[in-house]
């Protein structure tokens, strides 16, 4: 015969969980008042990419062997804001992308100023950019090899970077030594 | 919490050969990337479809298969029963996880570029938000429907809000980019730590919004776990 159950255990196995809807409504409703102030009062930290110029990412590409990054972005995009955040301001993240690919930022001011330059223009025509940010990986030769559009978060941006710059590299077209 | 009922779902869901198989899948293309590249980062994002993979179908399965009325009928309650699931679930993926992000500082040792020890502490303690607030949502969502339809559920909810987001740059509607943004950190609690490099501490809304995430969808879980119906004569 099985032991009795102690008494204390039978009842409904329903409980009201109270004390978790309290802390839960409490952390949604601070949630709420740290997204408006870290909305109105961004922390600011320095972008410690170092940025390559547009006009030098070829030759910089060349003599690493690491593809070309360019980073389509504007001012008034919340998403790159974030990015920039999280990710640019980071200095393992930066030096991580630094490591990894040549990087190159172009930021759109059509809405700013009414118009673009024309590198910047030519460059957003010739990879059909039409959200930002857009992100796009090519070798030294101009060949796209992969875009990422919208941000998808640190981790899973950094994990993307990782693996289409391993990729660049093995399809060098120079067909020079490969090196990691 | 449950400890029995945590080692039995452990023991479950180590001994499923197609989620085993899935994992070793999961780990082993970061590790692949890690090797070729140097970078611990390539590993740093396993965590959250590692709890995914064990937290789907945490309650719903037990549902479908009728195991949650007999299980019921012990001395255990609901709280402790999903409390129990989720813990289960982040355990499992949490071990797995970690011991993959050591076995590749341990690949970084070999290669001479060993990883900073506050990297890597950075990277477990990332990974531990991540899987136990990638399992607490699963788990909710398996309260909803049976089987693996948690799974669907997910991706679905992915999919709507990663479409909203491309909507919103394209027509460059801010107020629609934050609204996915938001879907899609519930969809993905986790703290970023980037800030430790710089002696920086994380940012009180992303501490406060992961805790909130967990919170939130626990207490929906067992809300909608107390209303369901489980008697035979339920039908």
């Amino acid at each position: 015969m099985p032991p009795a159950e102690p008494l204390a255990a039978r009842g409904p196995t329903r409980r009201d969980p109270r004390l978790l809807w309290i802390a839960a409504l409490l952390l949604l409703g601070a949630r709420v008042v740290l997204g408006v102030l870290e909305e109105r009062h961004p922390p600011r930290r320095a972008d410690m990419v170092p940025w390559v110029e547009p006009a030098d990412a070829a030759a910089r590409s060349r003599l690493t062997g690491r593809p070309i990054l360019y980073d389509f972005t504007a001012e008034w995009c919340g998403p790159c804001q974030r990015m920039e955040r999280e990710v640019y301001a980071d200095e393992r993240q930066a030096r991580a992308f630094a490591r990894l690919v040549v990087p190159v930022r172009i930021v759109d001011r059509q809405q700013e100023d009414g118009r673009n330059s024309p590198l910047v223009d030519s460059l957003q025509r010739a990879h059909r950019v039409t959200v930002f940010p857009t992100l796009v990986v090519v070798d030294s030769a101009g060949r796209a090899i992969e875009r990422l559009e919208g941000y998808p978060g640190a981790t899973q941006l950094m994990t993307w970077v990782g693996r289409t710059s391993a990729r660049a590299r093995v399809a060098r077209p120079d067909g020079l030594r490969i090196t990691f | 919490m449950n400890a029995t009922l945590v080692r039995a779902f452990l023991r479950q869901r180590f001994t499923s050969p197609m989620r085993l198989a899935i994992a070793a899948m999961f780990t082993f293309f970061p590790l692949a990337g890690l090797a070729l590249t140097g970078q611990l980062a390539m590993v740093q994002g396993i965590a959250g479809p590692l709890a995914i993979l064990f937290a789907a179908g945490a309650i719903g399965q037990d549902v479908s298969s009728g195991t949650l009325q007999l299980l019921l009928a012990r001395p255990v309650t609901r709280p402790a029963y999903l409390v129990s699931r989720w813990l289960g679930a982040s355990l499992a993926a949490y071990g797995l996880a970690a011991a993959t992000i050591l076995l590749g500082a341990g690949v970084l040792v070999l290669r001479g570029t060993p990883a900073a020890p506050l990297e890597l502490a950075r990277v477990l303690l990332e990974a531990a938000s991540s899987v136990t607030g990638h399992a607490a949502v699963m788990i909710m969502l398996s309260t909803l429907v049976g089987g693996l339809g948690d799974l669907g559920l997910y991706a679905l909810t992915l999919f709507l809000s990663q479409m909203a987001a491309a909507i919103g740059a394209f027509r460059q509607w801010t107020w629609l980019q934050r609204a996915s943004a938001e879907v899609q950190g519930v969809l993905g609690p986790e703290v970023s730590l980037a800030g430790l490099a710089q002696g920086l501490p994380p940012s009180w809304f992303a501490v406060v919004s992961w805790a909130s995430t967990i919170t939130l969808v626990l207490a929906v879980g067992l809300a909608r776990l107390n209303r369901r119906e489980l008697s035979y004569a339920s039908g």
